[in-house]
């Protein structure tokens, strides 16, 4: 025994590849079944990819670092589906690259937002969201309603997510650009919070 | 989750045995093989470097680890497909939880299915229901207390865009409505608009003037009359609001006018029928209307 160990802690080629096996039996067992299951992959009845507005938003709503807040995943348990609506299903973030679903709520899930408010609401409530919930404590976000929409890599993008068999039409792709002419960060923003949830 | 197929199930179950077979092998190996050769190396003349045995606390706690892993997989899902002898799945946690809500919640809930809107709103049980639901799906754009807040109605007054009776109500919850205010500032001008503002204020404090007012009121024949009324008594067909009374959304100064007519309003109300139950929509309407 101590001879096999002697070998290996002198060899450290053989102890990082060791190590590696050792590390990865969980990812083994527990992950690569999962990529295999087709199951998980299909899409759900209704489900479409993000249009070049709400893909900007999705963007925005990234850099702003709303996933640190807000999680996207309703659980199967009682109490949430009865605060939130149904809870997710796999099918529904197959064109979310990354997932957003979030480990913390300081703010309320939105999985299911989409719908749920007005966009004159959203505007209100992103650029001061103390003035429609007073006891909040979501930071404002003014610059969004002053900030046009970077559109220079939008084209670029929605190649790169076309290779990755987001179903993006030519004639979509040709469009983008001019889809996000004139429009600010904060209504590429209302666009994306108003789908969460409804490709159901 | 769906079962696993035949290799997956086999590669999990496959590896799971073959990381304790090694686990139990390693630990019996390093605390029990004899070591043949045990060298010594000697430092600097005297300084002795042996080896000494691993702590045996290890010993123990890495069996012990092993032991519980194999228990726990006997009980509990965690081998494969094998359900455990507990036979605990998600999908049974879910519905048995699913099945207590519907016991606390639910089944008060639809105690009050039969009741019409009168016992409703006498029933204390079905009040509070209407207010937690009301606080969680409608609180954020009217406001805690109802009273509306910037450009959200007010829901305790009397006044109602859309009308006040418990099916327009009901309508109102469960398909959303869409307000459509158009932009007027073209056809009226800058000064056009000015004036139509006044004039439109000057009808809800009654101080109108026929002559003093007298363009805008052919103006108001030629746009506004077919939303707002001859009587200025708005509509309820298109939620255009009464102009006569003292209620103003978008706010009453002359500014606020001259920017609802010349660049219009959209208010929008979001439909509510696949958030809710057609026995909630009732209890709030219920709720709205319990004065």
């Amino acid at each position: 025994m101590l001879k096999l160990h002697k070998t290996i802690e002198s060899n450290s080629a053989l102890l990082i590849f060791g190590i590696l096996i050792v590390t990865s039996i969980g990812g083994f067992v527990q992950i690569l079944p999962n990529l295999f299951d087709q199951s998980l992959h299909k899409g759900t009845e209704n489900i479409k990819p993000y249009t070049a507005l709400e893909l900007t938003g999705r963007d925005v709503y990234i850099r702003e670092g709303c996933v640190g807040c807000h999680s996207q995943q309703i659980r199967p348990l009682v109490a949430e589906v009865m605060r939130y609506g149904e809870s997710s299903v796999s099918g529904e973030f197959i064109y979310d690259r990354p997932f957003l679903w979030g480990s913390k709520r300081t703010g309320p899930d939105l999985a299911r937002i989409g719908g749920k408010y007005s966009d004159k609401w959203h505007e209100l409530h992103l650029i001061d969201p103390r003035s429609v919930v007073p006891e909040s404590i979501m930071p404002s976000y003014p610059w969004l309603n002053e900030n046009m929409v970077d559109k220079s890599l939008i084209v670029a993008k929605l190649n790169v997510l076309k290779k990755m068999d987001h179903p993006y039409t030519d004639e979509q792709i040709k469009k983008a650009e001019s889809d996000l002419t004139g429009k600010t960060e904060l209504q590429a923003m209302i666009a994306y919070l108003q789908v969460l949830g409804t490709y159901r | 989750m769906a079962d696993l197929p035949f290799f997956w199930q086999t590669w999990v179950v496959g590896l799971i045995i073959l990381g304790l077979v090694f686990l139990a092998v390693l630990v019996v190996r390093v605390y029990f093989e004899k070591d043949d050769h045990d060298e010594v190396v000697i430092w600097d003349n005297d300084l002795v470097e042996g080896s000494a045995p691993a702590p045996f606390w290890w010993f123990w706690l890495i069996t012990s680890a092993l032991i519980f892993s194999v228990l726990y997989m006997i009980f509990y899902p965690s081998f494969g497909n094998y359900n455990g002898l507990f036979n605990l799945t998600m999908e049974e946690r879910y519905s048995e939880s699913k099945a207590d809500i519907n016991d606390k919640y639910y089944k008060k809930l639809n105690t009050l299915n039969s009741l019409d809107m009168e016992s409703l709103q006498n029933s204390q049980d079905a009040m509070h229901l209407a207010g937690n639901i009301y606080a969680q799906n409608c609180a954020a754009c009217h406001g805690k207390d109802a009273k509306g807040q910037d450009v959200f109605p007010n829901l305790t007054d009397d006044d109602w865009l859309w009308g006040d009776k418990p099916e327009q109500i009901k309508h109102s919850i469960s398909f959303g409505r869409n307000a459509v205010m158009p932009a007027w500032g073209g056809p009226l001008g800058e000064e056009g608009t000015t004036k139509m503002a006044e004039y439109i204020k000057s009808i809800s404090s009654k101080t109108d003037d026929d002559e003093k007012h007298a363009s805008s009121k052919q103006k108001y024949q030629m746009f506004c009359l077919g939303c707002h009324g001859l009587a200025k008594q708005g509509n309820v067909m298109l939620g255009a609001p009464n102009l006569a009374d003292d209620v103003w959304l978008y706010g009453d100064d002359i500014e606020s006018i001259k920017k609802t007519i010349a660049s219009g309003r959209r208010g929008v109300m979001p439909a509510h029928k696949d958030r809710l139950s057609d026995l909630q929509i009732k209890l709030l309407t219920a709720w709205l209307k319990r004065n």
